[in-house]
Formats: structure tokens, sequence, C-alpha cells
């Protein structure tokens, strides 16, 4: 019993079907679904619109509150020169300016220079010398108020053609201390009030010096609103003598927010890197923690709401899949006759799920993006969608699909082709 | 039947086959079964109902696995093989014929014929138009684009008949193909499969119809899963041996 003579056939080849049929077999048979199959898709689809929505909406309010965090200076960093044990005013080299420029997260620098030390601001010329109010007279280049994020609350910056004439812009307090206040003089220059002229002037050590401008209150840049500020140009040619020294007495940069702790660390090196020990490197923490609250408070509401909206997702496939290979007995009978392997059964359902999640993926994304777009328009706030999420949430729709199609899938390649004819 | 030789080749061999179904009662329902079938013949099986023609047609065509005995198709003992082998030997060498058709109601009559390729890895395009030459053969040719639903149950049948032919098969396995037909339609159908035994393929037919049967050359009957009787007509002998009397065989065919 169950003796045959020695087999005269050769070896069969496995049964085969080429990777095009498969995704065309997937195809065909959403097609022959296709009511149910564009259900379930939408299901897919309407959670990763939510997702792609919550991430935008949530990134572009984010963007916005980084954005306010970073005008009030979260990503400033000011280096100075430690001052000696002597007392002496210390200065950073000359190249420093130069070399920070050129690390690739500072987006400015700022450069800040002494004056001659006995320089003290007055009203007029008739205050007793000794009544400095306190105030810190330096110089610097026109661009240093936009790199300090300084804004002006009357008049402007002396510019190019003021750097090198007696011409300050003053901090609010300083303006507030010296009795100036620019109004009435419109920035034409012209003055149609007639107002005299000579109450916006202060006296700076021995000379008038008109006022350009008046800044507003700055608190974030230490000093700042009890500044003086002349042109550099106009310090190095008329009040210093020794011109090999570089006077600068601190760089304040905007720096890219991911990279703060990096550009801190490569700082002291960068300016001096003969001397790193005697630079002196801001932190601007406070703030810089606030930042990195709203950073992780945004992401874990983003994550929790991701894994419902998947989950509901998920569940909408694996339903539409048990349901198809109930419906589809006779089906996967037939292609079992036909030569198909149990493994051809089992990847024909998974490429179902992954068209199906796939297409609800790339729908609900683009729709997400819609909704973002819309929001943010309405809102006045800038458009943010990380583009990564592009291809991200249809990468995840799919292996949800598949995870979800994963144990109907194997239970339909498990039904033994004989019992799966019985069912047509 | 002497020496002028009708030792067509063996495509189909059973040798003490056995299946069990389990169960609380187990169900032998193919019981040591020996048989050789082969090419040109048409084989009638019989039996009543559960007398196990369905599951031995299944074993028949490799798909189902036999727990004791051995079975060869096409020289091919499939009795050891994985199932991606026994899966190429179902798709290379037999084809099945269904009582309920199994078309897919949304692929046209010649995308339907060309399902019967698909698991061989024959490319789209010559699947189709070997499709097409299969549904012709059928006397289908002006249907290819017909939906099923747009087809007569005879017309269905034999598009199914054309997609088991269509990977031109050693053996085609029907079970029960005219129970869902007419008897006009049945008649068509089992001519159909006639003429594909007349071209040299080994064809079994599980019917209970005693009149389509009996126009078989050989019957087998099957009776609580054994063979009960395996008859080749004298006159299927004598027909080929070209002294058949016409009227014998002039009613069925
Ligand atoms: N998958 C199965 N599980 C359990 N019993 C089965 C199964 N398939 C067939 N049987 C039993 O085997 C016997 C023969 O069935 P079948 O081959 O379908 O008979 P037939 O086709 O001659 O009507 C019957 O008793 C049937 O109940
Ligand atoms: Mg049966």
């Amino acid at each position: 019993m169950g003796e045959l003579r020695a087999s005269t056939g050769g070896c069969v080849a496995p049964s085969r079907l080429r990777h095009i049929d498969a995704w065309r077999t997937a195809l065909s048979g959403i097609r022959s679904r296709s009511t149910r199959s564009v259900l379930s898709s939408l299901g897919i689809a309407v959670s990763i619109a939510a997702l792609t929505a919550i991430l935008g909406l949530s990134a572009s309010n984010q963007a916005d509150v980084l954005a306010d965090l970073d005008a009030q200076g979260a990503n400033l960093v000011v280096v100075t020169p430690v001052v000696g044990v002597d007392g002496d005013a210390a200065e950073l080299p000359s190249s420093a300016p130069a070399m920070v420029a050129r690390m690739p997260a500072v987006e400015s620098v700022a450069v800040l220079r002494s004056v001659p030390r006995e320089m003290h601001a007055y009203r007029n010329d008739l205050v007793p010398a000794g009544e400095s109010n306190g105030l810190t007279v330096a110089a610097v280049d026109p661009g240093y108020f936009a790199a300090v994020g300084a804004e002006f609350g009357a008049g402007e910056s002396f510019g190019e053609a003021g750097r090198a004439l007696p011409e300050v812009v003053l901090g609010h307090e300083a303006a507030r201390l010296l009795g100036v206040d620019l109004l009435g003089v419109d920035p034409l220059g012209v003055d149609p009030l007639g107002v005299d002229h000579a109450a916006q002037r202060i006296w700076v050590g021995s000379e008038w010096y008109a006022v350009s401008g008046i800044l507003d209150p700055r608190p974030r840049v230490a000093g700042l609103d009890t500044s003086v500020l002349l042109g550099d140009a106009w310090a190095e040619q008329r009040l210093w003598s020794d011109h090999d020294a570089s006077h600068i007495i601190s760089l304040t940069m905007r720096v890219r927010a991911e990279s703060l702790d990096t550009v801190r660390r490569m700082l002291a090196p960068t300016v001096d890197p003969s001397n790193p020990r005697t630079v002196s490197v801001s932190n601007p923490s406070a703030l810089v923690a606030t930042r990195a609250i709203v950073d992780d408070s945004m992401s874990v509401l983003v994550a929790g709401l991701a894994a419902v909206a998947l989950l509901v997702g998920a569940i909408g496939i694996a339903n539409t899949m048990v349901v198809a290979v109930l419906e589809r007995r006779g089906e996967i009978g037939l292609r079992r006759a036909l030569g198909a392997r149990a493994n051809h059964i089992a990847r024909q359902f998974l490429l179902e799920c992954i068209v199906l999640s796939g297409v609800g993926g790339i729908v609900g994304w683009a729709a997400g993006a819609v909704v973002v777009g819309v929001a943010t328009t309405v809102n006045g706030q800038v458009f943010v969608l990380p583009l990564a999420s592009a291809a991200l949430f249809p990468g995840v729709a799919v292996i949800v699909g598949v995870l979800a199609g994963l144990q109907p899938a194997t239970r339909a390649a498990r039904v033994p082709p004989t019992t799966a004819l019985k069912a047509g | 039947m002497t020496g002028e030789s009708l030792e067509a080749e063996t495509v189909l061999e059973l040798a003490g086959v056995s299946r069990s179904f389990g169960g609380a009662v187990p169900v032998r329902a193919v019981d040591d079964v020996s048989l050789t079938v082969r090419a040109g013949e048409i084989v009638a099986l019989v039996g009543s109902s559960g007398s196990g023609k369905s599951t031995l047609l299944a074993l028949m065509g490799a798909l189902d696995v036999a727990d004791l005995g051995a079975v060869r198709i096409a020289g091919h003992d499939v009795s050891g093989m994985t199932d991606a082998h026994r899966s190429a030997v179902r798709a290379r060498f037999v084809g099945f014929v269904f009582q309920q058709f199994f078309l897919l109601p949304t692929l046209s009559a010649v995308e339907n014929v060309a399902l019967g390729l698909l698991y061989t890895g024959t490319d789209a395009r010559t699947r189709r138009s070997r499709a097409a030459l299969a549904l012709e053969r059928v006397g289908l040719g002006a249907r290819l684009a017909h939906r099923p639903s747009q087809l007569s149950g005879g017309e269905q049948q034999r598009v199914a008949v054309a997609r088991a032919l269509v990977g031109e098969p050693s053996l085609v396995l029907a079970d029960e193909p005219t129970g869902a037909l007419d008897s006009v339609s049945g008649a068509g159908v089992m001519r159909l499969l006639q003429s594909v035994a007349g071209r040299g393929t080994a064809v079994v037919v599980v019917t209970h119809d005693r009149e389509i049967a009996g126009a078989l050359d050989r019957r087998i009957v099957l009776s609580d899963g054994r063979i009960l009787s395996d008859e080749t007509r004298r006159v299927a002998a004598a027909h080929a041996a070209g002294v058949g009397s016409p009227s014998e065989t002039e009613g069925h065919v």
C-alpha cells in the first residue's frame, strides 16, 4: 500500500506569482468591493487627516509662540571678556566678530565697542560732570539694533551715513533720563511744529550729539535700555587714539534655537582660540527652558491623539479584511485550485491592506494639510507642517494597515482549499 | 485490447490512498483507493451523496493531502511535497471545474480564463492571448469582454472549462460540472469535456447523473469512500478499435 514506481518526472519548480500580478490582484480585489474599500480607506484617511491637522496646527502655533519667545531673546547669546583681577576692562580680539559669524547656527552678530572711559552722557553742557545717571556710552555699527532685536519707538538708526557723525541712539530708559522724546520731529527732518532742536540733542564727553532714534524697552538685552549708542566709525576716528585695540566689549548673537547648546559650547574657543578662558558666554536659560516646555507639551499632545486616531483607523481596516476573508472564501479556494500557494493568498490580502491604508494615508495627509492651510490663513499665522509628515504619516498608515491585516490574511491563507471551495 | 497498444501515458496514479476527517466520530471519507487514469481517458466518478467523490477528486488534484497512500500526478509524487510544490503541480498539470463555476464577478470572461495561468508566472500579455484562444476553443470567442452576469449558466461553465484548459493541463477534474445547469447546457458542457479527453487530456468527472455517467467510457463507483466498481465499457475499447456500434454512441455525443 502506498508504493509507487520510482518517480520519472523531474522536480517541479514552486508555483509562482509575479510581483506585478500580486499588485494587480490586490487592486482588482479592492475594485470588486469598491464601496467597502472606500469606506475603510476613508477611516484611515480621516485619522491621518486629523493627525496631520493636529501636527500642522500645533506646529504653526508653536512656531508663533517660539517666535514670540525668540523675539524676547531666547535665542540671543552674549559673549563678553572676563574682567581681569585688576578690574581692567578686557576686550575681545578684533577677529572675533568674523569668526563667530562663520559658525553655521549663528544668524547674526552684533558688536558693542567701548568708548574712552571718561565719556559720559548729559542732558546738556551745564550738568555737573558727576551726575551721569549711570548711563552707559558705547559704540555700535548700524546693524546692531536689528541684530539684538531692538525696535525703534521714535526716530531711527543713525544709519551708514551717521556712523561717522556725532549722532546717537538712546535706550528707552536713557532717553527718559536725558529728557529726550523726539516728539514733533518728523523722520524726514522737517519740523512742522518748530520745536527747539536743542532739546533733541545731548552732551556726550565734550561734544553735542544729535539723537537719531529712541529704542523701545528691551530688558532681555542687558543694559540696552540705559545705553547711549554712538557710531563705531565716529568712535574709532574721533574718540580713540590707539587704533590697534579692538575695543570690543561684547558680541550679541542670534542663534538658531535648536543649536543653542552646541553654539554656546563652541563660542569661547571660536572667539579667542588662544585664551578661551578669558571669554564669558551668557546663558539665556530661563527662556530656553520655557521654549523646551512649549516644544514638549505639544509633542505629547500630538502623540496621544495620534495613537487614538490610528487605532480607530486600524480597527476599520481589520474589520474590512475580516469581512473580506469571510466573503471571499470561494475565491480563496478557487485561487488555491488554480495553483496559488497559501503565501500567495496571504500576500494578496496584505497588499490590499497596503493599498487601502496607503491611499487613505496620502489622501488624509493632503486633506489635513488643507485644513492647516485654511486655519493658519484665517488666524494670520505662518503655515508650518513638517514636510517629513508627508512620507511619515502615509508610511505609518501602511504599517498600521499591515498590522491590522496580518491576522485576517494569515487566517485566509490557512483555510484548507477544500473547505474554502465548499463555501462557494 | 490486444497488441495494438492503447498504452497511453499514465497521467494519474493513486495507490492505497485514504483520507479521514477528525471530529467526535472520525469519518474515513476516502478509504484505500487505488486507480490509474491515462491520457485521453474520460472517467465518470459516481456514488451517492457523501460517498467521498469530492474528497477523492481533491486528492487527485493535489488540492488535499492523503493521510495514507501515494498520489502521482504527471509523474510527480505529490504526497511529500511542500505547499509551494504541490501548488505548482496544480498550476501546471491540473485543471479544476466546479459545480458553482467560481467566476470572479468583476472580471470579464477573458480575464477569468487568464486567472488559470496566474500562478505559473506567465506574463500578463501571454496569459490574455492564451485565454482568448481557450475561450475560442470552448465556443465563446465572441464573449471575451462579457462579465459572468452577462452570460448564461452554460456559458459561464464553459468559461470555467476554458480557465481549466488554458494552462494545457494533463488532467482535468470536474466536480458535478452540470449540477447547476439545465440538461441542454449540461449536455453541451459534457460534450466539451469529452472533446478535451479526445485531445489526449485525462478527464475525471464527478456526477450523480446516471445518464451522463452512462455516456462515458469508464465508470468508477464509490461507496463509503471505497471503490465499489471500476468498469471500462467494452464498447469503448471496441470503439477505439474502430468497431463500435453507432447506436451505442450517437445518443450522447
Ligand atoms: N472538511 C471536512 N471535514 C469533515 N468531514 C468532511 C470534510 N469533507 C468531507 N467530509 C465528510 O467526508 C464524507 C465525504 O464527503 P464528500 O467527499 O464531500 O462526498 P461527496 O462529494 O461524494 O458528496 C462526508 O461524510 C463528509 O461529511
Ligand atoms: Mg461532492
